[in-house]
């Protein structure tokens, strides 16, 4: 039975720091469960952001408590020839308290926060990481989508066969055997942190020249992210202070693959989630750079040998087609969906901040926001990684 | 005969539709056809994700929503059904 509160029957206000603890208790639906936790990540991805001085939070209050909530944290754009730069905003973090849902608070939220954020300048919100339900709500407020992420994905032989065996059984009551089978197969699971030293040294034998380091390599990363050059479409700045700020994410675990030790010529970074919300047994490719196809290929032989266990996940969207044709010699594959289910990966969405620039073109440096062959993105730029 | 059993089948559609309106805690009047449901806020992630994938599983495909107005074309119970009947012509 509904209570009969409205949208009406809130306040929409801006976060204030003495916000910080239920914004924390709030995000137990979608960070963690811990609010400890909740409250490291808070402070890393809106407390020491690189671009914004202070959190651009916008919360719902009912009887003086955070019940729903929708943060920008900033980020910074370049592309276009010659390059030009930006600070944009990048919307996430969008909650409701269950017991609050369905009753046209995120509409209120989101009015409340363009008013705002059209005060202090801004232009254009983005999000990469957006799922079926952001998605679909987003399109109803005016964002628009620039195309999917394309997720690709490598799968250890067991976890196919147990995929396989699963139909089996769902298909034939006969398949005893598989039904067996599958029931004693041990469950897929690996996570970096488990890598022993034997494990790295054994994976690593085949392919020499690359080094597995838990800690990223911040300047020689964004010195040869330089050094390669930008075809003049649209990505994040990747510089030391963006690799040194990013790779403190409290929800995720980070592992480095590197090519070269004076001078790099290569890396690759895996990512998994730490957080029991999220899915802890995929491992996701968020960066990779190489100075040629063949450093480009070992680094992910190398990954494939490491997390052999794991499910792999890399955006293909923007790749060039060698990258994705290598990716597909090495047994990954685009993510199918058929019709009724969730699609697979999340979207790009974008949204003018100021409502008049909804019927406009929407561009950053002469690009359509909007054409994906604009963009050249990676997952390091979500939250997803 | 054929139109009684095409208002048949829309009602059916349309209990069905309102079914899963109603699974996703929306509290509405069914039998007022313009019921605002996107613009007034009461449909909100959760339910437009269920009214979509019931889209799909209606038109038998997939369905690239990016490319439509949902605020517009999906705001009461009838501008889904006509969104619906569009998709299965072609649209």
């Amino acid at each position: 039975m509904r209570s009969g509160v409205t949208a009406s029957d809130y306040e929409f206000v801006r976060y204030q720091p003495d916000n910080k603890t239920q914004v924390a208790e709030l995000q137990t639906h979608s960070w963690s469960r811990s609010i400890e936790l909740n409250i490291a990540y808070f402070d890393w991805k809106y407390g020491r952001n690189p671009y914004l001085a202070e959190p651009l939070i916008y919360l719902a209050m009912r009887n003086g408590r955070a019940v729903g909530m929708r943060g920008f944290f900033g980020v910074q754009w370049e592309g276009g020839n010659p390059p030009q730069r930006c600070v944009g905003l990048y919307a996430d973090d969008l909650v409701i308290a269950p017991e609050h849902r369905n009753r046209g608070l995120i509409p209120k939220i989101m009015t409340a926060a363009f008013e705002d954020l059209a005060n202090r300048g801004y232009d254009y919100v983005f999000n990469l990481s957006a799922g079926p339900v952001t998605f679909l709500s987003s399109l109803s407020t005016g964002w628009r989508s620039a195309g999917s992420t394309q997720p690709m994905r490598w799968r250890p032989w067991r976890a196919s066969l147990q995929s396989v065996l699963h139909r089996l059984v769902k298909q034939s009551s006969l398949v005893s055997l598989a039904g067996d089978v599958l029931g004693r197969a041990p469950k897929v699971r690996g996570s970096l942190a488990d890598l022993g030293q034997e494990q790295v040294k054994r994976a690593l034998d085949a392919v020499p020249g690359i080094s597995f380091e838990e800690a990223p390599r911040c300047g020689d990363m964004a010195e040869l992210v330089e050094r390669l050059g930008s075809s003049g479409r649209i990505r994040h700045v990747r510089d030391a202070q963006y690799y040194e700020w990013r790779f403190q994410n409290p929800l995720s675990r980070y592992r480095f693959l590197f090519w070269g030790k004076d001078r790099l010529g290569g890396y690759l970074v895996l990512q998994q989630c730490t957080s029991e919300l999220a899915n802890r047994e995929e491992v996701n490719v968020v960066d990779w750079e190489a100075s040629s196809a063949e450093i480009r290929a070992e680094l992910l032989r190398a990954a494939l040998a490491l997390a052999r266990t794991s499910q792999i996940t890399v955006w293909s969207a923007t790749l060039p087609h060698e990258t994705t044709e290598l990716l597909s010699k090495s047994g990954f594959g685009l993510q199918k969906r058929s019709p009724g289910t969730a699609p697979p990966g999340p979207a790009i969405l974008i949204r003018p901040v100021r409502k008049e620039w909804l019927e406009r073109q929407w561009l950053f440096s002469g690009l359509a926001l909007l054409d994906l062959a604009n963009w050249d993105l990676r997952m390091l730029y979500s939250m997803c990684g | 005969m054929r139109k009684l059993r095409s208002h048949t089948n829309v009602q059916r559609l349309r209990n069905k539709l309102i079914a899963v309106i109603r699974a996703s805690d929306v509290d509405f009047d069914s039998e007022i056809v313009d019921t605002s449901l996107i613009r007034s806020g009461q449909l909100d992630s959760l339910g437009l994700f269920s009214v979509a994938l019931f889209i799909e599983r209606e038109v038998g495909r997939e369905v690239d929503f990016a490319g439509y107005d949902i605020a517009r074309e999906w705001d009461t119970v009838d501008d889904i059904l006509a969104f619906i009947d569009k998709l299965r012509q072609g649209a």
